[in-house]
């Protein structure tokens, strides 16, 4: 089943002060099936938070449509925004309960996932109160605790340590196991793509359309060998690698991506 | 922190400066009197005794009850007008451009024009007194809330709006939180001119409340029951500070520390 369907003709920012208007995207165009991890890779500026605004619904201003299927009723779209974006007047647990609406056992959900990202101890804690990593893990647990049919994630780990952002990719990828949903990921780090996706669009710099569109084939295993990474990495044609690998290869989801990269 | 100091507890050294400044400005009083015509500069010990008559009979806390009332009701309209008010111009460039001439008109006009204004067109009684007294406070809340309203963050409402809070809760939770520290600035200063603007009301056109017993005790060249009158009703004001608007704001900063 398909869980999102992009299709933007062209999104323009108008001309500003000092700033001649703006093609951020053009024919930008694709589609992710139910429970694909997609991750969207493309070059500083190259508009992929605009698209990310025009997928959440944030953004209305621009030419084209937008499918979201969140499959089963009651389930929602949730977005990871670059900065954790959590309310600092409310602490850890209050601000995962604010997402859940008073739902029954709305605590429960909230303090299972809190323990799930490893925040146990620090649910009563105030934003401010904690490391820009544990903010970003509390903002995970706030994105999952909604049970989202669609799961946006706008370069979520930046100015982190490696050691930290490890952590964390880890943890999402465990979350997104024991809760599957459809994930878009945003990040210009490949690396960090290939380790996370099940699926890896490239983008072209602005007006962005998609260049490069493939599976990633490689076992947990590998994900967690920086070497196998770079391997694949270097392989690619997308990342200026041979021509000659994958144009069609199983997801890990065991589904068929087909490839439009040359 | 510095050691020596962190020893004390802060609170005790807080009280013991406050305790030492006003035993000193009372001194001051003392001395000062002791040299004067006491009819001019009665001593503190006659004022106090003054303040003591008041309170017994009933008149001093029945005056200053009458005050307090005035002063609350004004101060509750003034601060949500002005609020909305406010809030409307921070958001909108066009209700921004239209009121922003009102704005300055009225925060300029002399508080006695408005409340002689008042008194004119709508008669001696208590719905002029504090509609004077709420056009007069007004002006300035509109202008702290709309600096509170433009500072609001986009990144905030985008996640409200991601994760369907809705209108109410967005409101509650999300935008009041952002412009508390707005809110507690009117507050302080709204209090503090609030009162005062009540007084002059009082003396104009009213014939009970604070402003009416020093207008009586100017006229009988009473200088003593001035100063109790005055006295007491800073003293309620400075209580009102401590007990309500002090515990409000640490409640509501206590995520900042």
């Amino acid at each position: 089943m398909i869980a999102l369907d992009v299709n933007i003709k062209r999104k323009t920012f108008p001309a500003t002060k000092g700033q001649a208007a703006f093609v951020a995207l053009e024919n930008l165009r694709f589609s992710v099936s139910e429970g694909q991890f997609v991750c969207i890779v493309g070059p500083s500026g190259a508009g992929k938070t605009s698209m990310l605004n025009i997928v959440a619904g944030l953004d209305k201003d621009f030419d084209g449509l937008i499918s979201v299927n969140l499959g089963d009723s009651g389930r929602r779209l949730a977005y990871m925004f670059q900065s954790p974006r959590l309310l600092p007047w409310r602490t850890v647990l209050e601000n995962v309960e604010l997402v859940l609406d008073g739902a029954p056992g709305a605590r429960e959900i909230a303090l299972g996932l809190i323990g799930e990202v490893g925040l146990a101890k620090f649910a009563h804690a105030y934003p401010g109160q904690i490391s820009l990593g544990m903010q970003r893990r509390a903002a995970l647990a706030r994105a999952f605790a909604l049970n989202p049919g669609v799961l946006l994630m706008d370069e979520p780990f930046v100015s982190l340590d490696e050691a930290a952002a490890e952590g964390l990719r880890t943890l999402l990828v465990d979350l997104w196991k024991s809760r599957p949903t459809t994930v878009v990921f945003v990040t210009h780090d490949t690396r960090e793509a290939i380790k996370l996706a099940t699926r890896i669009l490239v983008l072209t710099s602005a007006p962005a359309k998609v260049a490069h569109d493939f599976p990633v084939p490689l076992s947990p295993m590998d994900r967690a060998d920086a070497q196998a990474v770079e391997a694949f990495r270097r392989s690619h044609p997308a990342f200026g690698g041979p021509l000659s690998v994958v144009s069609e290869a199983p997801s890990l989801n065991g589904r068929v991506a087909k490839s439009v990269s040359p | 922190m510095f050691s020596s100091v962190a020893t004390m507890n802060p609170a005790l050294t807080r009280a013991g400066w406050l305790a030492g400044s006003v035993f000193a400005l009372i001194m001051i009083w003392a001395i000062a009197a002791a040299f004067a015509d006491p009819r001019y500069l009665p001593s503190p010990l006659v004022v106090l005794n003054a303040m003591a008559t008041g309170v017994q009979n009933g008149e001093l806390l029945y005056h200053v009850g009458v005050t307090l009332a005035r002063v609350a009701a004004s101060f509750f309209l003034a601060m949500s007008i002005g609020s909305a008010i406010g809030i409307l111009m921070g958001r909108s460039y066009g209700f921004n451009q239209f009121f922003d001439s009102w704005l300055t008109l009225f925060l300029n006009l002399p508080a006695l024009v408005t409340i002689i204004l008042c008194y004119i067109w709508f008669g001696l009684n208590e719905t002029a007194a504090i509609a004077a007294v709420a056009l007069n406070k007004i002006p300035n809340v509109a202008i702290t809330m709309r600096e509170g309203a433009r500072a609001l963050s986009a990144d905030y409402s985008q996640m409200a709006q991601v994760y369907h809070l809705g209108r109410w809760k967005t409101f509650r939770h999300v935008t009041l939180p952002q412009l508390a520290p707005f809110f507690a600035a009117s507050t302080r200063s709204g209090l503090a001119l609030v009162w005062k603007i009540v007084l002059v009301v009082e003396l104009l056109g009213r014939s009970n409340g604070v402003g009416f017993q020093l207008h009586t005790y100017f006229q009988l060249f009473d200088v003593a029951n001035i100063l109790a009158y005055a006295i007491a009703f800073i003293i309620v004001v400075q209580l009102i500070e401590m007990f309500v608007l002090q515990p409000w704001e640490r409640s509501v900063n206590r995520w900042r520390q």
